[in-house]
């Protein structure tokens, strides 16, 4: 399949890393698409709608994967590393969160994007999630704090679950349950969420905590259908739990001497993408805890992933 | 001297200039049938000789008009001695070809730095101001962009994932051998350096050997690494291809040199495969497995081409290794094997055997069999000084054999021997095949032999190689054997039928 077949009706496997590009996947024959250059800079974050957003070193950069190789629009302004991007559900704006400690939300739907908002953390930005409401944000940071942030109303409150840990990653659940983070010690965070009315501030309330990863750990996502959590680390496995059976182990997928730093769900929870040092991106199923398929062709680590499905009526 | 009023000066240094100047040579070949400057010198030399004293009239114009015309000396000299002196000693093409220009190294970086500058003009700058943000959530109340989701009372539709249906279609895909050197790949290294060269994939089927593929591999890589890579590309490219065409090992390959049609230039080795790919500068190289195989593989793909060699072949089947029922494929293998046996034949390959003297004494020897010559080189011979005479080496032409067979048979040990005519003229070298042999009537037939001894799958391939040769070319030596031969078991059988 080569660029001219790519369509935008097709699924989506976004990989970046220590190589400065960024490949389009097609993901049932794990074979390369298009190459995407994302010069001076590696990729820390990915997240793919209509458009590709890939966050490094002081950018931001967004790809039409129709067009060139080349981004089309470039944000300048960020003094640091970007760490998290995403977008909101149907695309209508971009959130980004940086180690120069600011969470920003962009307008997509003007035709020059501009920053409409933003949010100042007392320390570096490690990840960023958008809560099933579209509405309200949650912020995780290098000093272990986690910050709970409504776009609209500009509130927001902070909790501080560890001192003198980085929580590396934050989620929340599809539907709205829960909230997981991981720290760098490899401990998972549990939440339950809580909605006193509909202008009001999600609550937070501890669940539970428990040592997901046994070193590094360095992401926690939840499946699209809310059912399984994840947890990747420095160890090389990938573990998997269930939310139904109080986070106990499901199964975990090994690779040696590599870490993973990436996972992505498939949209039926069956299959799970990750991406790990040793430049290979590998698609597991679960429940077999088997490799379907490798995706092959980076040459350094990779440290982001991103998945978009499409949809066809049953 | 040359002055600017001369007009023959003037029109030939115009000429020149044109000529000299355009790197397209369209002015040559334009000006190429009117040199101005020549007709009107060779006019000029004309008139003179025609009438030496001034003319009036119609004539009398042009006249006047060439007070100042001087012609150069050589200008009436015949046309071959012309074109020597027309060509100026300053004006020096480049070598490499009439039209080509080294670009210079500005020239590039002009290019690279427009280009540059084209790409970034595509790319739109956004610049974020964090003053103007305030002024914005101050200003916009923003409800149309920021909407609250009622996600829990949504009503999800039944839908199903696309790769999820995908991945159920597409059969299982077995993990790719040649992966490791997936990361070999140039696409992903913009900073780096890197060579795209057109690889020609002599394995492939016909329809794909013909087309190069474009391989865009790191310069730093290793030939080694790169044979891996086009390999996994192949593999990756071709899936359906490359899973009938077994590949086998990285180190059965070699890059050869290849023109532009694919055809590799076997006078040349293969590429080192410890250099680096950014060593070498070619456009286009060729894949094949290494100077065996490639003849072997050549040949067959002939044959099979021409459904000359298998019938097998011939039946109009799609997908062999599924209609072909398991014995006729074991026929074809075995056929297959024969065949390849005989096509490796000419080839020169060397054994390490014992070399029998004097019925008892073994001698560690390289037995050296080509198309053309047998060799039999001692190795290690230990104590010869004392008790034996030193084997010496011993080179005859493949022309002077007679015969090769085994002779004996025991548990692990087979003895073959070469029976060859040392009296044999070789047409080369006009004299005897062996040097070491005393002279004889050329008239008689005789025939000498050298006893083996080694491991009975080496003899029996030493003795297959030879049978191969010899039935390949029919010497005289051979032919003379034959009859010989055919003669003795004739009489032999009509004494036992008539005994008298």
């Amino acid at each position: 399949m080569n660029t001219s077949q790519m369509s935008m009706n097709e699924p989506i496997l976004a990989t970046g890393g220590y190589d400065h590009t960024i490949k389009i996947w097609s993901p049932h024959s794990a074979t390369s698409v298009k190459t995407l250059q994302h010069s001076d800079s590696q990729v820390n974050a990915l997240a793919v709608k209509n458009f590709l957003a890939a966050g490094g070193f002081q950018s931001i950069r967004l790809y039409d994967l129709n067009s060139s190789t080349n981004p089309i629009i470039n944000f300048e302004g960020v003094s640091k590393n970007v760490t998290a991007v995403g977008f909101q559900e149907d695309g209508r704006f971009m959130y980004t969160g940086s180690e120069d400690c600011r969470v920003r939300i962009w307008d997509l739907n003007c035709h020059q994007p501009v920053c409409k908002r933003m949010f100042d953390c007392l320390t570096p930005v490690n990840s960023v999630c958008l809560h099933p409401n579209q509405i309200e944000v949650a912020i995780s940071t290098s000093s272990g704090s986690i910050y709970i942030w409504d776009i609209k109303s500009d509130n927001n409150e902070q909790l501080l679950p560890e001192m003198n840990s980085s929580l590396n990653c934050i989620d929340i659940s599809s539907n709205g349950k829960y909230l997981a983070a991981i720290s760098n010690k490899g401990s998972a965070y549990i939440w339950d969420l809580y909605n006193e009315g509909k202008d009001q501030l999600t609550k937070i309330i501890p669940k539970l905590k428990f040592l997901a990863q046994t070193r590094y750990g360095l992401k926690c996502k939840f499946s699209p259908d809310s059912t399984l959590f994840v947890t990747t680390g420095g160890d090389g496995t990938a573990r998997v739990y269930r939310t139904d059976d109080d986070f106990q182990l499901y199964r975990e997928i090994k690779i040696d001497k590599f870490w993973i730093w990436d996972v992505v769900f498939s949209s039926d929870s069956k299959y799970l993408f990750a991406a790990s040092s040793d430049g290979t991106a590998r698609l597991w199923k679960i429940e077999t805890k088997t490799i379907e398929r490798e995706y092959l062709g980076h040459s350094k680590a990779l440290t982001a992933i991103a998945f978009r499905d499409e949809f066809v009526k049953a | 001297m040359a002055t600017y009023n001369n007009k023959h000066w003037l029109l030939s240094h115009i000429r020149n200039s044109f000529v000299s100047t355009d790197d397209t040579g369209i002015s040559e070949l334009v000006m190429n049938s009117d040199d101005l400057a020549k007709s009107l010198a060779l006019m000029h030399s004309k008139q003179l000789t025609m009438s030496p004293s001034p003319i009036s009239g119609s004539e009398g114009n042009y006249r006047s008009m060439d007070e100042n015309f001087y012609i150069y000396p050589g200008l009436d000299a015949p046309e071959e001695e012309d074109e020597l002196l027309s060509q100026s000693f300053d004006i020096n093409f480049a070598q490499e070809g009439p039209f080509f220009r080294f670009r210079t190294n500005t020239d590039a970086k002009l290019d690279k730095m427009n280009d540059m500058r084209k790409k970034q003009a595509q790319i739109k700058t956004i610049k974020c101001d964090d003053t103007i943000v305030k002024l914005n959530e101050e200003m916009d109340d923003n409800d149309e962009l920021f909407i609250r989701k009622d996600y829990k009372n949504t009503s999800i539709l039944p839908k199903r994932s696309k790769f999820a249906e995908q991945l159920e279609k597409m059969p299982p895909i077995p993990l790719n051998k040649f992966r490791k050197f997936s990361c070999f790949d140039g696409t992903s290294h913009p900073p780096n350096e890197t060579r795209t060269i057109q690889v020609f994939v002599i394995p492939l089927p016909k329809e794909h050997r013909d087309y190069p593929i474009r391989c865009c591999v790191q310069a730093s890589a290793k030939i080694e690494e790169f044979i891996g890579f086009i390999l996994f590309k192949c593999t990756q490219d071709l899936p359906e291809v490359s899973q009938k065409v077994n590949f086998g090992d990285v180190n059965d390959y070699g890059l050869f040199i290849s023109d532009e049609t694919g055809e590799p230039d076997l006078d040349f080795p293969a590429l080192d495969i410890n250099e680096q790919v950014q060593r070498f500068q070619f456009s286009h190289l060729a894949l094949s497995k290494r100077m065996v195989q490639y003849f072997q593989n050549r040949t067959l793909s002939v044959a099979s081409d021409s459904n000359l060699m298998n019938p097998v072949v011939r039946q109009p089947s799609v997908d062999t290794n599924r209609s072909i029922p398991s014995t006729i494929r074991r026929t074809e293998e075995i056929a297959m094997n024969v065949h390849d046996t005989m096509v490796e034949a000419p080839i020169y390959r060397a054994y390490r055997v014992f070399l029998i003297t004097k019925k008892h004494f073994r001698t560690e020897v390289q037995l050296g069999i080509s198309g053309d010559k047998v060799e039999i080189d001692p190795l290690h011979q230990r104590n010869a000084n004392y008790f034996f005479k030193p084997v010496k080496a011993i080179h005859y032409s493949m022309d002077s054999v007679a015969w090769c067979g085994i002779s004996s048979r025991k548990s692990n040990r087979f003895e073959f021997k070469i029976a060859h005519n040392p009296m044999f003229l070789d047409p080369l070298t006009f004299g005897p095949s062996t040097s070491f042999v005393e002279t004889s009537t050329p008239s008689t037939f005789t025939l000498k032999i050298h006893t083996f001894e080694t491991d009975p799958t080496i003899a029996e391939e030493v003795v297959a190689k030879i049978d191969n040769i010899l039935m390949l070319r029919t010497s005289s030596v051979r032919r003379e054997y034959l009859n010989r031969h055919e003669k003795t078991k004739k009489s032999f059988i009509r004494k036992k039928k008539f005994p008298i």
